[in-house]
């Protein structure tokens, strides 16, 4: 885990890669916005450029000195001035589209067209209208440095011109050489409610991409923590697998000491007893078996070394049926870890008696006595194997409190009720070391364990609340304190059904 | 190099605005205009007060200078002294028959008597050398000279205009003699 919490984030590197998201997301559709108004702006220069050609040559085709004609210098001016002043910016346009040096040169040369419009016009009030219409469609770069530089452009072209020559920008000769500012101050008028328009759009395109990178960064935490809940589960599934056979291996270990002691004991020693006195009287075999009191001693004997083997023989098939349920936790395991289970229908207090049975020898062992107490309850349709480590879980659990425990008493009581038409309850009470309050809180949690010095790890309670899960069931810890036992409450749907909103 | 071509871009765009200013401000050279009504000219003044306008008849400029004597028209509609106007209209000596009968020649004759000048024989007479020139004559004396238009082709109510109005009405103007903007009437060392 330490190497995955290397991978986790920390609340300011969210918060800085949010940042920094919002900020991509922003300079992505300001791009393709000043891209689109660039392409706008593009035909609009050429048109003006179209048109200042086509205005001078049907207003001032021709001049004349005398009797001769000449190409008026407007329409050149209209033609060449006109390329130079729309030619750069769309040139600017086709190569760097949506940069800043682009939609600046691209202000000026509309701020330009104004200002040449209002001279050609001899300072017509209508061609000043032009100023407006190209800051509004400026204003749709939604940057205010453009907007600025077009204000400059016509400020700056506003108080030279009527400085020097006034009848071109205002049409009057005026007496007031301030007469720009009164021009300039309508434009800034205008511009105030542009700059206020650009940066309103602009809080809510961040506010927007704000929102769409927070998301997109829940997204890909979300999947960090997919990932990590992935490599913990197969964690805890390998866990809850030796966890289980571990549980299993020692009723197998058991079981196997038994058979051996049993088999060295009575079986082995009987054999090689049998084997010395027919060794013994191998020459004379028929007076041997003919002496009535030895038939009368040897025939109960093999009849005894027969039940010695029918005792052996019962103890290897109870060790095979551990081996049998050790295949199945692993398949069990491996259906928890494909997240799918085979469900069957069975009588509960059998599978309980077949748990209390895996655990005998344990249980004989640390001298502790299992009671069970049943009532009648409705068969139950649900994962048989997942419910067997359950309960085996649980039986162990009660085991392990009660060898902690000094108490004389030593018994689990395991009793099978009938909560509900659909529900059935099972209860596993132990005389054991007990749960403090403190601790029934976090009796449930992954990792935590009151016997980590004795080799708990605390992943058993832990899995058996999440398979029970799985199973729609619920459990609980009850505990009246400390060296006062602990009783856990099971309790399951007859039919699987995992409710809504359970993992 | 982008800023670079930038920076030489802003700047021919000043110079072309300065070039366009200068051109549309500069006047044509108009020296030599006679003070006195001369007397070799065959036009008679017919009144006190005569105003003579030289109009070269396909001269786009000039179309400035007739709109901004329809306002002076009818802005002295009531004067006392009102000026009896004449155009004298320029035409080459080798030009057919109807070269001169232009819009301007039309504008002109709404605002009083058109009169073709071939060769700009009486423009000469007056020293007069540029189209859109205008001369007002109080008894033989000239008492305004210049152009009525604020720059080439340009309307509006410049100096100009205003001074001559007050001419008309017997004001006391300070300045009598302004800049003409508008085409040559002859090739020799007129500048357009």
């Amino acid at each position: 885990m330490s190497t995955n919490a290397s991978h986790v984030l920390s609340e300011r590197d969210v918060q800085t890669e949010i940042s920094d998201r919002t900020s991509l997301l922003m300079e992505d559709i300001n791009f393709r916005n000043c891209c689109k108004i660039d392409s706008g702006f593009f035909w609009l220069l050429f048109a003006q450029w179209v048109l200042a050609g086509v205005l001078t040559m049907i207003v001032t085709p021709t001049t004349w000195i005398g009797a001769t004609e000449h190409v008026h210098m407007h329409v050149w001016f209209g033609i060449i001035f006109g390329a130079l002043v729309s030619g750069f910016p769309m040139f600017m346009i086709l190569k760097c589209p949506g940069h800043l040096q682009t939609r600046l040169s691209v202000g000026i040369a509309q701020a330009v067209w104004t200002c040449l419009l209002i001279h050609l016009t001899g300072g017509r009030i209508e061609t000043h209208f032009h100023a407006f219409a190209s800051l509004a469609f400026l204003a749709a770069y939604r940057d205010w440095r453009v907007l600025i530089l077009a204000t400059a452009v016509i400020g700056i072209d506003h108080f030279v011109r009527g400085l020097l020559w006034p009848m071109s920008v205002y049409g009057v000769a005026v007496d007031s050489q301030y007469r720009f500012l009164e021009h300039v101050a309508w434009v800034l008028f205008m511009d105030i409610f542009l700059f206020w328009s650009c940066f309103r759009h602009q809080k809510e395109a961040f506010e927007k991409y704000h929102r769409r990178a927070v998301l997109e960064e829940q997204a890909k935490l979300n999947e960090q923590m997919i990932k990590f809940s992935r490599e913990a589960g197969k964690a805890e599934i390998a866990t809850g697998v030796l966890h289980n056979v571990g549980n299993v291996m020692n009723s197998v270990n058991v079981s196997a000491d038994v058979l051996k002691d049993r088999m060295r004991s009575k079986v082995q020693r009987r054999l090689q007893a049998t084997h010395s006195l027919l060794e013994e009287h191998q020459q004379n075999l028929p007076g041997f078996f003919s002496d009535q009191q030895r038939a009368e001693y040897f025939v109960p004997f093999i009849g005894q070394l027969s039940e010695d083997v029918g005792d052996l023989l019962a103890e290897v098939e109870s060790l095979q049926e551990k081996l049998n349920h050790v295949n199945n936790v692993v398949a069990s395991q491996q259906d928890l870890a494909t997240m799918s289970g085979v469900d069957s229908t069975f009588d509960m207090a059998e599978v309980i008696e077949s748990s209390i049975v895996m655990l005998s020898d344990s249980f004989l062992k640390s001298r502790v006595e299992i009671d069970f107490e049943k009532e009648i309850v409705p068969f139950v349709t649900t994962d048989k194997h997942k419910l067997i480590q359950i309960l085996v879980n649980l039986l162990r659990n009660a085991k392990h409190a009660i060898e902690d425990n000094d108490g004389t008493e030593r018994s689990i009581l395991v009793r099978l009720y009938k909560v509900s038409e659909c529900r059935i309850g099972i209860e596993v009470r132990d005389t054991g070391v007990g749960i403090s309050d403190e601790n029934l809180g976090k009796i449930f949690q992954h990792g935590f364990s009151t016997r980590k010095d004795r080799g708990g790890h605390g992943f058993g309670l832990h899995h058996t609340v999440c398979v029970l899960q799985e199973l729609g069931g619920e459990l609980r810890a009850d505990s009246e304190g400390v060296g006062r036992g602990a009783t856990f409450f099971l309790e399951l749907p007859v039919e699987n059904r995992v409710p809504e909103g359970s993992a | 190099m982008n800023k670079l071509i930038f920076a030489i871009w802003c700047c021919m765009l000043v110079a072309g605005m300065v070039w366009i200013s200068d051109y549309s401000t500069r006047p044509a050279k108009s020296d030599g205009v006679l003070d006195l009504w001369p007397e070799e000219t065959t036009l008679r003044c017919g009144g006190d007060s005569c105003l003579l306008l030289f109009v070269h008849p396909r001269c786009p400029c000039t179309r400035a200078t007739l709109r901004q004597l329809e306002k002076l028209s009818a802005d002295t509609a009531d004067a006392i002294r009102r000026p009896r106007i004449v155009t004298l209209c320029y035409c080459p000596d080798t030009a057919e028959e109807g070269w001169a009968k232009t819009d301007i020649w039309e504008s002109a004759s709404a605002l009083g008597e058109v009169i073709l000048d071939p060769g700009g024989e009486e423009a000469g007479r007056f020293g007069i050398s540029t189209s859109g020139h205008i001369i007002l004559f109080d008894h033989g004396v000239r008492i305004f000279d210049g152009g009525i238009t604020a720059g080439r082709g340009h309307e509006g109510e410049p100096p100009a205009l205003t001074a001559l109005i007050g001419c008309i009405r017997g004001r006391e103007n300070k300045q009598c003699a302004f800049p003409v903007y508008g085409c040559g009437l002859f090739e020799r060392g007129i500048e357009q």
